[in-house]
């Protein structure tokens, strides 16, 4: 409130005045004899406390016609809150604009999108703001790659600036965690309050289910919401659901498979296009249509060149929703893996050629290589082997030794280790050591050859052999010899083909980060059909680059989270990106930065490497809004929603409470009003009762008594 | 008869201007002289009142000569017998007469002046009167005089008069009626303050003795009008009650329970028979008087 004459405000005091003549005035008593008191002992006692009363009514009339005539000649204005915009009193700003996926949407009756909207009307908050005021802009989800950087100043410009930076992002932001880091900004700059303007959709996955902390909210501290109104979705809205990455090791030159996970959030028939484009600029499209409500999962080729970090980046197209079709994956890519097998080639069949069929890795990047079993630890400390191949004759002959230490430390720190029996030599009899998690039993051969039987149709070692109709394409597999695998159940080795259960030949199971491959078939044809059959070469593979959870996949994060990184290094974290926005970021483990688009990261931990991949929230093109008045989020937090119905309006609004109500004219009224009342209450009272009741004045009166005569004596 | 300036309560100019004014009665009285006013026996007097026939007996000198020689019949004339009145003038000298707030003059300096000029107006007339004085009794009742010269003694009681005690007007009027022999006339002038009630008994007994009585109600333009403002300490001056009241807040009040006694009394009044006028002290002693000889 200001005063366009305030010195008429320092004469309010005069108000008290008629109270003080009154009390000083009350005190003087007359003194006066009279002929009786018999009149005055009849009259109605009522008329002393009407009089009081009346007296008093009067006395406020007076105070009060003095108060209004001041108040009005001192031109008082008002800043109303009118429009819902609390700028009036001490001000202290912060606009909190909502920069999640879903205000890429077009607001209602409007080309421009809601977050265009939302930068338009905060920025002409700002600048219709005081040069003394403070202003601070706080985005709904933290975007590093803007920087707006969370502070209050009297800078508008800065401010302004900061705010037009502001790009959509593909994420579900955290309301609760963002009103409390602008109230962070008033404890910091303006203890005494202010106000924070929240220009959003109020969407339902940002404001619905978190409650603010009361403890947090600042006192002082005025909040409105400038809900920006959604136009309904009347098309198809695919958004990517999941990005997963091919589950094994990879290795360079070699073709995998990102599988893409698409739903259609929208009430129509989808028909999209799929496209795609990797690190080595390979680009792709593929075109899908997708019933409302229904998920499809498209595939996307990959061949990274040579070793090292890679990305490919996919995105739908021709759909209405842009912010939710974005993702990225990140993967890693080995060098040329040596296999090591111990014992001489022609134990071990036909796998090596299963490996590397030329032996030098031209096809497969697998390397195969022999040594003896005395040559192992040195030669795999030498070139670390993706793959030790050791037949159970030898591992008969480890256990309590060295070496057998060392092949389990090797098999833990993440290396895959294969057992299976000698086409050449006999077992030697003794047990295996006891950590590998299965023993063989005597071999045993068929005069007729028996199929074998896959055991374990859903374990993830199928995965890359299972068809679309997700059955195991291995085909038949015929047994003529075998050695049943006799299986600790400690040790969790899973059977994966035998004649039934009872007779396991081939299990498998991981061993701290490696995965340990038992088998009771050699891979011969004297032993089965395996050699001849074209999935053995898949085979292989999967049993050299690992059956269990890639090393690869270590995490596919929706923007608008942060990474849950576990490092046991005391070294900071650091995440450098691949592809998406710029970020080179350095920091404790547990105060990673959100990722507030899709994109590509690598995440160095210590020694430790590994990769991050983001891709965009599915939320923000399916959540429904709040509407009515109140925020759940805000709990019991007092707060007012209004309409952002256009920037032309609000900006109406803005000049309406920053010029605030002209209070002279009303003022002036209700002191004439008072006059009024302040004239009857001082008007000579008439005895109620003579008038109301109507009675017949007596015959006699006192006043024609006191005409009679008129002259003295 | 009175020399200019000798009583203060009959100055000359106020005797003169009493000249030729009556009194009347409207009830017959008793008299031991003949005078003005009917008695209620038949005798010789000047009034014709009826013609009887003559019988022996009758005075010789009251045969109607000329009734005899018209119609050769012999007729005594019959005669109202005229007496001259007793008229007691009752002066109420209780405290509250002492009051003056607006008026020329007390209320007990104006009954003097109303008395005076009452007995002037009687003893002019042939009448005798007589001077009583009470508040709460009778203070003094002098002896009647139909003589100028007997009325001199209660001029100048009057000129002595002061009011200090507290007064009863019934108590004094009972004590009145029982010390005013016969059917006389009684002149009341008093500012009656007491219960209505109570005054009026007082009034009925000694109407119910045969007096024609007479009530001058003498009141001050304060006590009638109460023109002042403000709020007051009020102390009664018969009583020294005091009571703190705002007058221009009770003035209303005020009038509506004096105009609700004022009302009272004279019905009461006019219920027994006896004439009232209400005085105000402003009014000139003179019109007071010829409003009760006009009455008549």
């Amino acid at each position: 409130m200001t005063a366009a004459a305030a010195p008429f405000l320092y004469l309010l005091p005069l108000a008290a005045a008629p109270i003080v003549f009154h009390l000083l005035m009350r005190r003087r008593q007359k003194q006066m004899v009279f002929s009786t008191l018999m009149f005055f002992h009849r009259t109605d006692p009522k008329l002393q406390s009407r009089r009081k009363l009346r007296e008093w009514l009067l006395l406020a009339a007076r105070m009060l016609l003095i108060a209004l005539t001041l108040l009005a000649l001192a031109r008082l204005t008002v800043k109303m809150p009118s429009g819902g915009l609390a700028l009036g009193g001490n001000q202290a700003v912060v606009v909190l604009i909502d920069n999640s996926g879903s205000m890429t949407a077009p607001a209602v009756g409007s080309a421009r999108t809601k977050l265009q909207a939302a930068i338009d009307s905060a920025r002409t908050l700002v600048g219709s703001l005081d040069a003394k005021a403070l202003a601070g802009a706080v985005m709904l989800v933290d975007d590093p790659a803007i920087g707006v950087g969370e502070t209050m100043s009297a800078d508008k410009k800065a401010t302004a600036d900061a705010i037009d930076r502001i790009r959509p992002t593909e994420s579900t932001g955290d309301g609760v965690a963002a009103m409390a880091r602008a109230m962070d900004l008033f404890e910091r700059f303006s203890p005494s309050g202010g106000a924070i303007h929240v220009f959003t959709d109020l969407q339902e996955a940002e404001w619905m289910h978190r409650r603010i902390d009361p403890t947090c909210v600042r006192p002082g501290v005025d909040i409105v919401f400038h809900r920006v109104i959604t136009k309904a979705l009347d098309s198809a809205n695919v958004s990517v659901c999941d990005i997963q990455a091919p589950r094994r090791r990879i290795l360079p030159g070699q073709p995998y498979l990102v599988n893409v996970v698409m739903r259609n959030q929208g009430p129509g028939r989808a028909a999209v296009r799929l496209n795609s484009e990797d690190d080595q600029r390979h680009v792709g499209a593929q075109t899908v249509e997708i019933e409302p409500a229904q998920e499809k999962t498209l595939s996307v080729l990959v061949r990274p060149e040579a070793a090292g970090y890679h990305w490919v980046k996919v995105w739908v197209e021709g759909d209405s929703f842009q912010a939710d079709n974005h993702a990225a994956l990140a993967y890693f890519c080995q060098e040329k893996a040596p296999v090591l097998l111990v014992g001489g080639r022609e134990e071990f069949g036909v796998l090596p050629v299963a490996l590397s069929p030329h032996g030098d890795g031209r096809y497969t990047s697998l390397v195969p290589a022999y040594c003896r079993l005395d040559e192992l630890q040195a030669r795999a400390d030498k070139a670390k082997p993706i793959l030790i191949v050791l037949t159970w004759r030898d591992a008969q002959g480890l256990a309590g030794g060295g070496l057998d230490a060392w092949l389990r430390q090797y098999v833990e720190a993440g290396g895959n280790l294969l057992l299976t029996p000698s086409t050449q030599a006999k077992p030697i009899g003794g047990s295996a050591p006891a950590w590998l998690g299965g023993q063989p039993a005597a071999a045993q051969e068929f005069p007729t050859s028996v199929p074998l039987q896959v055991l374990d149709k859903s374990s993830p070692f199928w995965s890359d052999l299972r068809g679309p109709d997700g059955r195991v394409r291995l085909g038949t597999v015929y047994a003529r010899r075998l050695q049943a695998l006799r299986l600790d159940s400690n040790a969790e080795r899973k059977p994966l083909l035998g004649l039934g259960y009872a007779k396991v030949v081939l299990a498998a199971g991981m061993q701290g980060k490696g995965t340990v491959f038992l088998s009771g078939t050699a891979f011969d044809r004297n032993w089965n059909s395996l050699p001849q059959m074209k999935p053995f070469v898949a085979l292989a593979q999967i049993i050299a680059l690992g059956g269990g959870p890639p090393a690869q996949s270590d995490a596919v994060l929706v923007a608008g989270t942060a990474a849950r990184l576990r490092s046991t290094s005391q070294d900071p974290v650091r995440i450098l990106s691949l592809v998406g926005d710029p970020m080179d970021w350095a920091g404790p483990a547990g105060r990673t930065p959100v990722f507030a688009r899709s994109g590509a990261f690598t995440v160095q931990a210590g020694v430790d490497r590994s990769c991050l991949s983001v891709r965009s929230s599915d939320q923000e093109g399916s959540s429904g809004f709040i509407q009515g008045g109140a925020v759940p989020a805000m709990g019991s937090t007092p707060h007012r929603v209004s309409t952002l119905a256009d920037a032309e309006s609000f900006q109406a609004d803005l000049a309406l409470a920053r010029a605030g109500v002209e209070l002279y004219l009303p003022l002036l009224l209700m002191a004439l009003m008072t006059l009024a009342v302040e004239g009857w209450l001082g008007l000579p009272r008439r005895r109620e009762g003579d008038a109301a009741s109507g009675k017949v004045v007596p015959r006699f009166s006192a006043d024609q008594a006191a005409q009679e005569g008129g002259r003295r004596p | 008869m009175a020399e200019e300036g000798v009583y203060r309560y009959l100055p000359t100019r106020m005797a003169d201007r009493l000249r030729g004014m009556g009194v009347a009665v409207r009830k017959q009285m008793d008299g031991s002289m003949q005078g003005l006013h009917r008695s209620p026996a038949f005798g010789s007097s000047v009034e014709f009142a009826e013609y009887r026939g003559y019988v022996p007996g009758d005075p010789i000198r009251r045969i109607d000569w000329a009734v005899y020689a018209r119609t050769d019949r012999y007729v005594i004339r019959q005669f109202q017998e005229e007496v001259n009145i007793r008229a007691y003038v009752l002066l109420d000298i209780s405290r509250s007469m002492s009051y003056r707030q607006s008026g020329p003059m007390t209320k007990l300096e104006y009954a003097s002046f109303l008395a005076a000029g009452m007995m002037y107006l009687m003893v002019q007339q042939g009448d005798s009167t007589s001077l009583v004085t009470f508040d709460a009794d009778i203070r003094d009742m002098h002896d009647l005089t139909g003589s100028f010269t007997g009325l001199k003694p209660m001029l100048r009681a009057l000129e002595g008069v002061t009011a200090e005690r507290e007064g009863d007007i019934e108590a004094a009027l009972h004590a009145a009626a029982e010390r005013i022999p016969g059917k006389a006339m009684v002149v009341l002038i008093s500012d009656l303050l007491q219960d209505p009630r109570q005054a009026l008994r007082g009034v009925q007994h000694l109407v119910h003795d045969g007096k024609d009585v007479t009530v001058f109600h003498v009141l001050d333009p304060g006590e009638l009008r109460l023109p002042i403002d403000g709020l007051y300490e009020v102390e009664a001056l018969e009583t020294r009650e005091k009571m703190v009241v705002d007058i221009g807040e009770i003035r209303e009040a005020y009038l509506r329970q004096l105009r609700e006694y004022l009302d009272e009394v004279r019905t009461g009044c006019s219920n027994v028979g006896a004439d009232y006028i209400l005085v105000n002290t402003n009014t000139e002693v003179h019109d007071t008087l010829h409003k009760r000889s006009a009455t008549r």
